[in-house]
């Protein structure tokens, strides 16, 4: 079923809007959220929010991009569970992916003034900038947060070169970001 | 570790660049094998490529430089029908030549014997008296006669010994061997066959003066012409 079909469902309150929709995206969000988070559980949990989520959310809200959309809920809704566990102290994890942005703009004390959709709009703005590639790469680490071996086994790179650009990207992205005065 | 700002920021990126990232096709590894096999007929086309552009930029400098390839039946020895009295006036010239070589003259082109008019002759690139004198005391008693010729024998002779310093090189192009004509007053490079555009290109490259060698090969100018 393709995503208008998908979206109209969800128009028309039909149930069958949430399992074309696990159907469809469940893979992608369940990677999302367990890249994030590792255990099972709480993985479910989360893709579950996010169907529940989109399901509030549609109508009224009719997204261009279906799949963004979903991804996004089921990211946000991982990050925020991340931040329970941890303040919970149920999870000691470290997730590299983090603490590598963690660089570039640490927390909210940091350019307090500038909104976060500023930064994102930057952000995407120094994406474009980039090679497909190094975006790409840049894109299943951070944004997806894919380890260096599944990313390097799917773009046929060697985990050192993975390493190499995402290094570089950093470093790239922290000057454009200062550039356009959102100060580390 | 609190969650990076940025990784919140983030969530709201343009939804075709994560779509880009999310869909886009895995790259298919390519065993290494095949990458290597694939290297090498890389490397092998810009070889042949290179050398097939480097033997056609020789063969346009020496058709633009009209540099003639001569054949080899033109050169049929002399020596084979001298008679006696030639074979002697032959000696005396290269008598005559030997003793002029050896003084190094910078004016020196080359001394030989002509058949026809039965006469030695002695080139000289400058013919001037100064020089014509200096020349006698080296013949003796045999009369001689003086023309204007294009190069020195030193110059000749310091041709033939970068064309020998090269002589493995020049072998491989297709050289089957040169030699100093005084007669002709050049150096003569022979071939087998006359396509030989890479060593005629690096040898005519050697005469900085121009003119001073003479390419011969067993195959016609017909056949040249043809290629």
């Amino acid at each position: 079923m393709d995503d208008v079909q998908i979206i109209e469902l969800f128009f028309l309150r039909d149930e069958r809007a949430i399992k074309e929709t696990a159907e469809k995206y469940g893979k992608l969000c369940y990677r999302i959220a367990k890249n994030l988070l590792l255990n099972s559980e709480d993985v479910e949990e989360c893709v579950n929010d996010t169907y529940l989520t989109v399901w509030n959310k549609i109508p009224p809200t009719h997204p261009n991009n279906l799949m963004a959309f979903i991804c996004k809920i089921t990211r946000v809704l991982s990050l925020k569970r991340l931040e329970q566990l941890r303040a919970a102290k149920r999870s000691a994890l470290e997730i590299v992916s983090l603490s590598e942005l963690e660089d570039i703009l640490p927390d909210s004390r940091i350019s307090p003034a500038v909104e976060d959709g500023e930064i994102s709009k930057a952000i995407s703005a120094f994406l474009r900038g980039e090679q497909e590639d190094v975006r790409n790469v840049f894109l299943r680490r951070y944004w997806f947060f894919d380890s260096i071996r599944d990313i390097a086994a799917r773009y046929s790179f060697t985990e050192s070169k993975v390493k190499a650009m995402l290094f570089h990207s950093r470093n790239r992205l922290r000057k454009y970001l200062k550039k356009e005065g959102i100060e580390v | 570790m609190n969650t990076p700002r940025i990784a919140t920021a983030m969530n709201t990126i343009d939804d075709d660049l994560i779509s880009a990232a999310a869909f886009e096709k895995k790259a298919r590894k390519r065993p290494g094998w095949l990458t290597r096999v694939a290297a090498a007929a890389c490397l092998c086309l810009v070889v042949v490529g290179a050398l097939g552009g480097i033997h056609a930029y020789m063969k346009q400098y020496v058709a633009s430089n009209r540099i003639p390839v001569y054949p080899a039946a033109d050169f049929a020895s002399e020596a084979a029908m001298v008679s006696p009295e030639q074979a002697e006036r032959l000696n005396q010239a290269n008598d005559i030549h030997n003793a002029l070589s050896a003084q190094n003259y910078a004016w020196y082109g080359s001394c030989y014997y002509d058949f026809d008019e039965n006469k030695i002759m002695v080139g000289l690139t400058d013919v001037s008296q100064r020089n014509m004198e200096t020349v006698l005391p080296h013949t003796g008693d045999t009369v001689v006669d003086f023309y204007a010729c294009d190069h020195s024998y030193r110059y000749l002779s310091e041709l033939y010994d970068k064309l020998d310093g090269k002589r493995t090189f020049l072998s491989l192009l297709g050289v089957k061997g040169y030699n100093i004509s005084v007669r002709k007053n050049k150096v003569e490079v022979w071939f087998e066959n006359a396509d030989k555009y890479a060593a005629i290109y690096m040898i005519s490259k050697m005469d900085s003066t121009g003119g001073a060698i003479e390419f011969i090969s067993d195959t016609s100018i017909d056949k040249m012409s043809s290629d």
